[in-house]
């Protein structure tokens, strides 16, 4: 549903002057008669929400949203709210790291960490033919090093692993993120393949004609090497081709890439930049899978953005202690992301795709790992759908789950909704979520 | 996760399977004839045939009803018994069988052995293992093709091009293989998407090499100015107003940059540690990668200079405070008026909560207090202060034993009845359930008032009270240093080249013209380092190739304009460019690669014995100087070898594999995960056994020095965690000994905090580790159901703990060999230091092994394993050593070889050198043979 009010059809070569952000592309995809292809979006933030905060209700049958939650109100019919998931996992680190898996993490006898593949990995690997990158990850803050309690502070920043043992750090950098979508899109970025393929073909041939001089009990080895550089070979074959839309992506990566300048501190300006880069990326179809980590877990970000009264970091304030002038902090950065978000969404339905907007066309999982930080509260944990997957899930609901209701039956249900057929997820039968998928 | 009471050992579980069968048929015709050949008498044959047919009867007696194909409990699958060679092919499995039936715990009590026949299967299969002709069965195997670790790969980069380039910095790090060592080439496998992170990386490398074509590029960023473009007021100005103020609880600073290339540069940071006490911890990161942390000491700005990689586009610079950097020592001196009670509780780690008695005073000042009080306590001072804070208001009294309220807010004159705090003593170690029973309250009530008054979960309170206040840091004689100061940086300037400092600009690359033939000189100088002998014709063509399509397509792009010359310098460069990237990800570079082939066991040419010395002791590829002497036949003479072996000893680049080796072999490279050292002692530590090594090799003392040294190598912090008095500075250097408190690789740091658990000493884990990896003994996993270890709420040293469990004879058969090595050790504390008692009760360092002997402390101890256990000791470094030169594990083919070493170092007092001199000379070192002696199946 686009709203009309809202559209503009603004020049997509004209960029706002002095701004980091990135000018509004005009709705060029031409309807066609291929059906715009669904998307998934997460958008995680730690520390969870005071329960008070997050109460959506519902007012003779239709989503209020109030308090904490109110900037999502104009987006009630397009969301779907849940009560009663719980994320039993280890606390911030495991219950960030499990949002869209379900499992925790843990060292083995031999020091590799293991944990379970995610969501939205699951579902890029799903698509992963059909677009440039597979998925966009990003976050806004440097994994951090060192140690919290005894597990590692790096994991309080990612929400996606793409096996059992590959965490995917996420990008940080507004303009390599750009760069990830668009320079391999782009006529620089084919040149850059060429480059490469012309090393690594000459290379494969030197490899071929090592497998008459080595050992035969090297050959397996020789074996994963070789099958290592053909994997290579047909990644930069992808780029090298001139995809659809090579043109304007070309455009769009020589003439909107963010500036840099001396400082990216203002936590606000960058986290509406990385929206703009993920909005971008999914408008092209150059991936249709996308995650922004909004804070890192155990963050000492100070959110005085949003409000200059505040003076401690948001990890500090989750656990308040019932202490009333934290709460009331607390509660205005849980108000401020959800404001992030709603922009993220008002953006997305400005965009038209011919049957809908892009909004209509995807599912943005929106929430966070535990429910009160102050406990790590692990039951009934904040969690919101939005959009409504070209009109395959219905919306405007508040759905409340039976006791004991696990997170990834939601996962499950996502699954299916994208047309996987499963009943586990990861190993572990479930029931789907009743009403979704 | 706890940790069981048992640290494993690297010991593989081993199955003999069928696909060895075969291959172990192939063996037993080959060591027929080469039993023919050799002078083993038919006598000696038929004791064999005996001892076989004596094991075969008892296994299918007694073993093959639960370790039989399909049935392997334990894993363990004893195949039928066909000769001596079937047993040796699967040596360590049997040598495991052989260990559990002498000690009685296999076959189970209920098979109701015969004692004779159970002699005559140890006699048969000790003799069958053991005593043995070696040399039948010598083979030198070979080095299996296998990529570089990231180590190495690093080490060749820097060593190819004469530059330290980080190269390898974004490797994923390598496994362990079955030696322990991550150069175990069986482990080094090659991931599906692993070539392209070693172009990604070789491009980085490389790219930074021909950034020294370019020009200079310098830019100094004020803080202040960036502070002003950003909004972020969470970092502040320092009071002058001139530069960025970062603090403790406050999110680091980012900025980002754009240098013009890629490349070396040197960051000049100007920084000073204000507002509090002098001395601070800066972290520095590019793109969220930690680069270093320094400690900033003074007050005065001074510069902090690193040396990293920076690309050429923009990235984010982040700069943090970090405490972990700056130590701060906990005072030795008892605090002012603070309860010792309440240091007692901290101290043994109990959980503490003042619950207000009735007419406490409510006023909000009161009630804030105690509800910091309350709180995590993160450092003792802190809660020095408010026990201080609350006695200083005079609201509570301490009477030796308690603390009374004994006032109200706003009351004049002190309460006629003072009423007692009540704190709840309650070791941390119990689960919350178990705490409320010792409380007397439902569980319930007790996580709910814990989570109202503390906010966080119990295991979080406890996990934050165990990493209380065990600092160490310089001392600063008149002040009690509480909190770090605060950082004050002023601008931060960045230097292309590296800032002009550890490389030479390569002229040999760049002042060259721009013609094939100088790039066929350029890539054969590098080619001859990469592949450790001179690049053959196809090699050469081959990399001429991507120079030539490299220049041709750039000849195809710049139809368009711009002069011909530059354009010519630009073309080569890029075309040279283009081909270095290629050799760095060439198989042969990459890989390691030898040719192969030949049945028989044939001398390797000297190039790939360059290699094999230069990997071993350098981590890298060969230099100019050792494969010149290759190239002239000089590395067939033992004399030269012996030579070149001392240069490589002496040279810097030993030191790699000094460290490595240790930390790898002693199991301390992640000590600093879980414990409360900090980065920069646990970094010293770690570095120790490495740098002590490196002095006996290079002095060539004899080995046992490892076992009973009166010297080691310590810095400031690490001196002071070991009450060694008068050092200064953070170099390590070398100190003598004054005391028995020191001495040997067991009274090395990283080893005691190896070797505990977060809470306490293990003596299981370090008896463990004296056995496994001093000794190179072989001890079998615990028993499935062994339970946690329960210290219970009584004042028992852990000791007394053990010593009741070895009651149990199950137990007792295996904790026997491990307890008594571990309570030598007792008087160093799960953090390496030494202390005199535990619990209160002082400490007894006296033991009795399982022979019987009994040894009187950790001074005897060391006398013991010098002059009782020295064989065992030499005998396994002998092996881990052969197995790091190896790249692979050790088998009975390796058993002659291992013998003569140890032979001659015997007869060689054991001098460090012979070790060296023996492993390169050793067939396996110099020859190679196809049929590789692997008891493993193929990955």
């Amino acid at each position: 549903m686009i709203n009309h009010a809202k559209h503009s059809r603004r020049n997509f070569c004209t960029a706002i002057a002095g701004s980091l952000l990135l000018p509004r592309l005009e709705s060029f995809a031409t309807p066609t008669t291929d059906v715009p292809p669904q998307r998934f979006v997460t958008l995680f933030f730690p520390n969870g929400v005071y329960p008070d905060a997050w109460q959506p209700k519902l007012d003779a049958g239709r989503l209020r949203l109030t308090g904490s939650l109110e900037p999502l109100a104009e987006f009630s019919s397009q969301a779907n709210f849940f009560t009663g998931l719980d994320n039993p996992l280890g606390g911030h680190l495991g219950q960030t790291s499990g949002f869209l898996s379900g499992h925790d993490f843990a060292p083995e006898a031999n020091g590799t960490i293991v944990a379970r593949p995610s969501l939205d990995q699951m579902l890029a690997h799903h698509f992963a033919d059909q677009t440039f990158l597979p998925s966009l990850n990003l976050a806004m803050e440097p994994p951090s090093q060192g140690a919290f309690g005894d597990r590692p502070r790096s994991f309080g920043n990612s929400i996606s692993w793409s096996s059992a043992t590959n965490k995917i750090e996420p990008q940080i950098n507004p303009q390599q993120a750009f760069d990830e979508v668009f320079f391999g899109q782009s006529q620089a970025g084919r040149d850059a393949a060429r480059r490469r393929e012309a090393i690594v073909n000459e290379i494969w041939q030197q490899s071929k004609s090592l497998k008459a001089k080595i050992s035969h009990l090297d050959r397996q080895r020789l074996q994963q090497y070789t099958d290592s550089i053909q994997d290579l070979q047909v990644k930069l074959r992808k780029t090298s081709n001139p995809g659809k839309n090579f043109a304007r992506n070309s455009e769009i990566a020589a003439k909107h890439r963010p500036q840099s300048s001396a400082s990216s501190s203002n936590y606000a300006e960058q986290m509406k930049l990385m929206m703009d880069i993920m909005l971008l990326a999914l408008q092209t179809d150059s991936t249709r899978v996308a995650t922004l980590v909004m804070g890192h877990s155990i963050s000492r970000v100070v959110y005085d953005f949003a409000d200059p009264k505040i003076r401690r970091n948001h990890h500090e304030l989750s656990h308040h202690r019932n202490d009333p002038d934290k709460i009331r902090d607390y509660n205005i950065v849980t108000k401020w992301f959800a404001s992030q978000t709603a922009y993220f969404l008002g953006r997305m339905s400005e965009i038209d795709e011919g049957n809908g907007s892009l909004l209509d066309n995807s599912v943005v999982m929106y929430g966070s790992g535990m429910k009160d930080g102050n406990v790590h509260e692990p039951k009934n944990i904040p969690v919101a759908l939005f959009g409504n997957a070209g009109g395959r899930l219905q919306t405007g609901r508040h759905l409340t789950c039976p006791e004991n209701s696990i997170l990834s039956q939601l996962h499950l249900s996502l699954l299916r909704l994208f047309g996987i057929q499963a009943d586990q997820f990861n190993q572990v039968a479930f029931q789907g979520i009743e009403g979704i998928g | 996760m706890t940790k069981s009471e048992w640290i494993p050992v690297k010991m593989p579980q081993r199955r003999i399977t069928n696909n060895g069968l075969a291959f172990s048929l192939f063996l037993c015709v080959v060591a027929f004839l080469l039993a023919g050949a050799s002078q083993g008498s038919e006598l000696e044959d038929a004791k064999n045939d005996r001892a076989a047919r004596e094991i075969g009867e008892f296994i299918g007696r007694y073993c093959a009803d639960c370790h039989s194909e399909g049935t392997a409990e334990a894993g363990v699958e004893l195949d039928e018994v066909g000769g001596q060679l079937d047993l040796l092919k699967h040596r360590k499995v049997w040598l495991r069988a052989l260990d559990q039936v002498q000690l009685g715990r296999m076959p189970p009590e209920d098979a109701d052995v015969d004692a004779d026949q159970r002699r005559r299967f140890i006699s048969s299969l000790d003799r069958l293992l053991n005593d043995v002709n070696w040399k039948r069965f010598a083979n030198p195997g070979r080095q299996r093709l296998a990529r570089l670790t990231a180590v190495e790969y690093r080490n060749s980069v820097r060593d190819i091009f004469g530059m330290d380039l980080d190269a390898g910095v974004y490797l994923q790090p390598d496994p362990e293989g079955q030696t322990g060592f991550t150069n175990d080439r069986a482990g080094l496998s090659f991931a599906p998407n692993a070539f392209e992170v070693y172009l990604k990386e070789a491009e980085r490398a490389v790219d930074a090499v021909m950034a020294y074509g370019k020009t200079p590029w310098q830019k100094t960023i004020e803080m202040e100015q960036a502070w002003k473009r950003s909004n972020d007021k969470a970092v502040g100005l320092n009071a002058e107003a001139n530069g960025v103020l970062i603090k403790e609880n406050v999110s680091p600073f980012h900025f980002t940059i754009d240098p013009p290339q890629a490349g070396m540069h040197r960051i000049q940071i100007e920084v000073a540690a204000v507002d509090g006490e002098p001395i601070s911890g800066l972290t520095v990161s590019v793109d969220g990668r930690l680069i270093r942390g320094v400690t900033v000491r003074g007050r005065t700005t001074a510069t902090q200079e690193l040396i990293a990689y920076l690309p050429n586009r923009s990235c984010t610079i982040t700069l943090g405070f970090s405490p972990e950097y700056a130590p701060i020592i906990q005072p030795k001196i008892e605090p002012r008026g603070v309860p010792s009670e309440l240091q007692d509780l901290v101290a043994a780690k109990t959980y503490v909560e003042f619950i207000p008695p009735k007419g406490f005073p409510d006023t909000e000042d009161a009630l804030k207090t105690l509800h910091r009080m309350n709180t995590v306590i993160r450092e003792f001072s802190q809660m020095r202060d408010l026990a201080q804070l609350l006695m200083d208001r005079d609201l509570v009294q301490y009477d030796g034993h308690t603390l009374k309220s004994i006032r109200k807010e706003g009351q004049k004159g002190v309460s006629q009845k003072p009423t007692p705090f009540r704190a709840s003593k309650v070791p941390l170690n119990l689960s919350a359930g178990k705490v409320a029973q010792l409380m007397g309250i439902p569980q319930r009530e007790l996580e709910t008032q814990i989570k109202r008054d503390i906010g966080f979960s119990y295991d979080k309170y406890a996990a934050a009270i165990r990493q209380y206040n065990n600092r160490f840091g310089q001392q600063y004689p008149e002040r009690v240093l509480k909190k770090p100061g605060k950082l004050s940086i002023d601008r931060v300037v960045l230097a292309s080249h590296a800032g002009g400092q550890r490389f030479q600009t390569p002229h040999w690359l760049f002042d060259t013209d721009p013609t094939p033939a100088a790039a066929k000189s350029v890539l054969e100088r590098l080619g001859r380092r990469a592949y450790g002998r001179p690049l053959d014709k196809t090699d050469l063509a081959s990399l001429m190739r991507i120079y030539d399509s490299r220049v041709e397509a750039d000849l195809s792009s710049a139809a368009n304009g711009s002069s011909a010359a530059s354009d010519a310098v630009q073309r080569h460069r890029e075309g040279l460019r283009d081909a270095m990237v290629g050799l760095l990800v060439s198989p042969k570079f990459l890989l390691r690669f030898s040719a192969g082939g030949e049945t028989e066991a044939t001398p390797i040419d000297d190039y790939e014995f360059a290699s094999r010395m230069s990997h071993f002791l350098w981590l890298s590829v060969p230099d100019d100087q050792l494969i010149r002497i290759a190239s002239e036949g000089g590395l067939s003479d033992s004399n030269t070898v012996r030579d070149e072996m001392q240069r490589m000893i002496s040279d810097p680049r030993f030191n790699d594999f000094c460290q490595v080796f240790m930390q790898q072999w002693l199991n301390i490279e992640s000590i600093d995960a879980s414990n409360d050292l900090g980065p920069l002692l646990s970094e010293a530590m770690i570095r120790e056994p490495g740098l002590q090594l490196q002095q006996i090799i290079r002095d060539d003392q004899d080995l046992l020095q490892l076992v009973d040294g009166k010297t080691t190598y310590v810095n400031d912090l690490l001196a002071i965690h070991y009450g060694i008095p008068d050092v200064t500075g953070e170099q390590m250097r070398p100190v003598l000994l004054t005391t028995a408190e020191r001495g040997g690789l067991l009274g090395m740091g990283a080893i005691l905090a190896a070797t505990s658990t977060p809470d306490r000493t293990s003596p299981v884990s370090r008896g463990a580790w004296i056995v496994e990896i001093l000794l190179g003994e072989n001890l079998p996993l615990p028993p499935p159901s062994v339970p946690e270890l329960k210290t219970t709420a009584k004042a028992r040293t852990i000791r007394e703990e053990l010593e009741l469990h070895r009651q149990s004879k199950q137990c007792a058969s295996c904790h026997n060999r491990i307890d008594p090595f571990g309570f030598v050790l007792e008087n160093y504390d799960r953090l390496g230091a030494w202390r005199t008692d535990d619990h209160g009760r002082t400490i007894d360092a006296r033991t009795t092994l399982d022979n019987g002997k009994s040894i009187d402390g950790l001074a005897e101890f060391k006398t013991y394993l010098r002059q009782q256990r020295h064989h065992d000791f030499i005998r396994n470094l002998t092996i881990r050593m052969f197995e790091f030169a190896l790249g692979r594990e050790m088998t009975y083919h390796d058993e002659a070889m291992v013998r003569d070493t140890t032979l001659r170092l015997k007869n060689n007092q054991f001098r460090a050198q012979t070790l060296i001199q023996c492993i390169l000379e050793s067939d396996a070192m110099r020859r190679q043979s196809d049929q590789t002696p692997t008891e493993s199946n193929d990955d």
